[in-house]
């Protein structure tokens, strides 16, 4: 009997780790799949406007079309297949056979409630602008000027055929509806749980993962979604999102192994990280830019505003301060086959000089303190230092740098409460209208409240034109927009992951910088 | 026992030379050494933060994109970077060597900023200086950097403290000496506001009143005094209470003074010992808070710097160009150290009741 005793308790240890091994990758402490995100403030599709959000919701939602692994271009996703009429106004695509994880099938009912919603005035989104730029009578709605929703040229033929009406021949529209404002939503549980449809346990979703729990400040729990039309080929059982924003906290978890992995390099270890074999890097298809409140003083003046830009060295900011392959530029629009991108103001110091005098401040004087704002993060600061000191040398002018939370920089921004800011704008699609129609009169991300009537008008006449024709309207509002100067672009992004791709695959460095968690396998 | 005179000399019949209460604290002071050496480093600190201005520093507030990061050296800018550099290509050689051919373009960069500075040498004055203590990652040197960052953290800390005691007295002495209703009203009052989470209201005051073109350092200043002299308050109205029924405050009050001669004349002297120990070890608290404020994000804007945000900043890149943190936390750490040296010595030098007495 005294024998038998530890060979029992023997057992039991060991039925007890059997258990543990079992309920592992279905725990977050277990997850399969760990990346440091940033934190998300929200995730609702309708509603998102920011990076970190839209990388949760790649997991849990699934649009018409999806961003393929490599190219981020469309490649079918709830949608089967697509046609377009011959003068390029009438898209119509076919839905598979998809579920919702609550076992609802998706129809095209669910995108044109979603549809709805977005462009409802009430819900305010800051996207509501991006089908309201495309979509046949949506603007009117979304401005409320038409509270009829059926003039707007959506229409569900049959639960499986969606039928998109478009103001002009579209070629990029295909690719947009990867889009979070074309997604479809769940009307039943958004009705049911009212804002807290989001919320783990009330939240129905039509892609690869369900959420599982969320933390807000701490990490998003996702796990298969066992309904996804093609679970088959979703391989990570679960994956943990973590809101750390720290980027030192970040490093230091994916050197330990417990983060797989990380996007957004502190700038203080760029000289070490860029030697390491799993540092993947490329050009992004993304803008970083100051933008102007255009409307507050001193920077209302388009003197001022092309002086203060006409003093800043981008190419040595990029060399010596950023230090990890951006591209300097002098245009908002990145490079695209097809479009010529506009050069706006150079470095030039001379000049800025001048304009800044004929703007009433001879050599900075009397000139007033401005503020730039920027969210807290070691590059953005050295970023904002660097500018700092530019225009006190180049202009002799006074800056007080302010940092603060991403969260509190959106609302000051969409408040356009500031003089100057820290943006990045991030490619919605491959196409340079997603750079462009930002800065319409009203629209939901135009921060700078930039309003310039030939400018909206190049870019609603670009949407109905087609190929070079278009181009060109682009490129006349993307050069009025840089004479203008709202916004002084500073480079073109570059790519910054840490993972390992010798353990990972399905996991490529892409141009708009999305990495559907779909895709990815453990090797 | 030989002795003319028939009286017998003991200890009572004898002049002695009166001693002041402040000759007294002096004198055991100097015979406290580590207060003495406490004493001697916060003179010396001071004395360089206020005369650094007339010091050949190096502009705090000057980038030289091409001297970030350098480790602290005797020898000029140029060389130094010249041999960071040449370390740094000699690795990425060794790991293109070894099969990494990713980084010849990080190789070429490292090579034309070499060859920069190289042919700057002979012509760039900048080339020339020294960095004793290293510089930080936009090349500005951390010695310049550091007494700066000295002044506005012993600014804070000193601007903090008077605010207080400022505060503290006039609110005690008068909680104290008038008692009742005002007294149980003015110390309700300390009470809400000792509950109150002290540093979530620096931070929700920070976070409410910076706005545009308001620089963040007054805003600090009045944030911290404004919730720090509760604790003065408290001390300073129960040494009065103590004291007030004294012979010497009764005989003031039957020669007709008035309260606020009373207070000022007569109380607040009695109690200044208390509050000079209570400012000693006031200040480092005030600078310990106005760093960690830094620390979050809140503290002084840049190019100014406080020794909190050099830590704060310093932290990020603490294994790679670990001067950067150690130089400014270790003054930091000595300062505060001098400062608490310093107050223990006077509590021990001025508190009659001490048994540390020397």
């Amino acid at each position: 009997m005294k024998r038998i005793l530890p060979v029992l308790l023997a057992l039991m240890a060991t039925a007890a780790l059997l258990f543990v091994s079992c309920g592992q990758g279905l725990s977050a402490d277990h997850a399969e799949f760990v990346m440091s995100n940033g934190a998300e403030p929200t995730i609702d599709p309708s509603l998102l406007n920011d990076v970190p959000s839209t990388n949760v919701d790649l997991g849990l939602f699934e649009g018409l079309m999806q961003y393929d692994p490599k190219t981020n271009l469309g490649v079918p996703g709830i949608a089967e297949s697509y046609t377009v009429s011959p003068d390029g106004l009438t898209v119509t695509f076919k839905l598979r056979n998809a579920e919702w994880s609550d076992g609802h099938p998706v129809t095209a009912g669910d995108f044109v409630y979603a549809m709805k919603r977005i462009l409802d005035p009430a819900t305010a989104s800051d996207y509501a602008y991006m089908p309201a730029m495309v979509i046949k009578g949506a603007d009117a709605f979304n401005s409320g000027k038409d509270t009829n929703f059926d003039d707007v040229g959506i229409k569900a033929i049959d639960d499986h055929t969606l039928q998109y009406t478009l103001l002009g021949p579209t070629p990029y529209f295909v690719n947009m509806t990867t889009h979070n404002s074309f997604w479809p939503l769940p009307k039943w549980a958004i009705d049911k749980n009212g804002n807290n449809w989001t919320k783990p346990g009330n939240i129905v979703t039509d892609g690869p993962y369900i959420l599982k729990e969320w933390k807000p400040q701490q990490y998003v729990f996702m796990v298969k979604n066992n309904k996804y039309w093609d679970a088959k080929n979703v391989h990570l059982r679960s994956i943990k999102i973590l809101s750390s924003d720290n980027q030192d906290t970040n490093y230091n978890m994916y050197t330990s192994g417990s983060v797989d992995w990380m996007f957004g390099i502190s700038n203080a270890k760029i000289d070490q990280i860029k030697l390491r074999p799993d540092y993947q890097t490329s050009a992004q298809v993304a803008t970083y830019y100051y933008e102007f409140s255009v409307d507050r003083k001193p920077v209302n003046n388009v003197l001022v505003r092309r002086a203060l830009a006409a003093a800043i060295d981008k190419q040595t900011l990029v060399d010596k301060v950023t230090k990890s392959g951006q591209i300097p530029t002098n245009s908002m629009v990145p490079p695209m086959a097809g479009y010529t991108q506009q050069q706006g103001q150079g470095y030039d110091v001379a000049l800025a000089k001048k304009l800044l005098a004929q703007a009433g401040y001879p050599n900075g004087r009397g000139f007033p303190t401005i503020t730039i704002v920027y969210n807290t993060n070691d590059t953005h600061k050295a970023i904002a230092e660097y500018i700092q000191e530019q225009w006190k040398t180049n202009l002799n002018i006074n800056v007080v740098l302010r940092n603060m939370e991403f969260k509190t920089l959106i609302d000051l921004r969409t408040k356009h409460d500031f003089q100057v800011a820290r943006a990045g704008w991030v490619g919605d699609y491959l196409d340079p209208n997603t750079f462009l129609d930002l800065f319409t009169t009203g629209a939901g991300n135009n921060d700078c409240a930039y309003s310039n009537p030939q400018y909206d008008k190049d870019i609603t006449q670009a949407a109905l034109t087609q190929g070079d024709a278009r181009m060109k309207l682009l490129e006349q509002a993307e050069d009025l927009l840089l004479k203008d100067q709202a916004v002084i672009p500073l480079y073109f992004y570059a790519n910054q992951d840490l993972i390992d791709t010798n353990k990972w695959g399905g996991w490529y460095s892409t141009p708009l910088g999305y990495h559907p968690f779909k895709y990815i396998y453990k090797k | 026992m030989p002795s003319n005179n028939n009286q017998a000399i003991n200890e009572f019949n004898q002049q002695v030379k009166p001693v002041s209460l402040w000759a007294d604290a002096w004198k055991r002071l100097r015979k406290n050494r580590m207060a003495l050496l406490g004493l001697w480093i916060v003179v010396i600190m001071a004395a360089i933060t206020i005369a650094a201005p007339l010091l050949p520093l190096y502009d705090y507030t000057k980038l030289d994109l091409y001297h970030s990061n350098l480790p602290p050296s005797f020898r000029t800018a140029g060389e130094v970077a010249l041999s960071t550099m040449q370390a740094r290509m000699d690795k990425i050689q060794g790991m293109i060597d070894n099969g990494r051919k990713d980084l010849q373009p990080d190789l070429d960069k490292v090579k034309a900023d070499y060859a920069k500075v190289q042919a700057d040498m002979v012509t760039n004055p900048a080339e020339k200086r020294v960095y004793l203590l290293g510089t930080d990652y936009l090349g500005r040197d951390m010695l310049a950097r550091t007494i700066y960052g000295g002044r506005i953290s012993m600014m804070v800390g000193l601007i903090g403290t008077v605010t207080a005691v400022l505060l503290g007295i006039l609110i005690g002495a008068i909680a104290g000496y008038t008692g009742g209703r005002l007294d149980n009203l003015l110390m309700r009052f300390v009470d809400i506001m000792y509950g109150l989470p002290y540093m979530l209201i620096v931070i929700i005051m920070m976070s409410m009143f910076r706005k545009e073109g308001a620089s963040s350092i007054v805003i600090l200043f009045i944030a911290i005094a404004l919730v720090s002299w509760l604790d003065i308050a408290r001390v300073v109205r129960g040494q009065i209470i103590s004291l007030k029924n004294s012979e010497f405050v009764e005989a003031a009050r039957s020669m007709g003074a008035s309260s606020g001669r009373i207070i000022f004349r007569h109380l607040l002297p009695n109690t200044l010992g208390v509050i000079i120990i209570f400012t000693t070890l006031l200040l480092p608290s005030f600078i310990m808070s106005e760093s960690f404020l830094s620390f979050l994000g809140l503290g002084v804007s840049a190019p100014d710097a406080s020794w909190g945000t050099l830590v704060s900043e310093g932290v990020q890149a603490m294994e790679l160009y670990p001067w950067r943190l150690l130089v400014p936390a270790i003054v930091m750490t000595l300062f505060l150290f001098a400062m608490n040296f310093l107050g223990d010595g006077l509590r021990d030098a001025l508190d009659p009741q001490s048994k540390n007495r020397a």
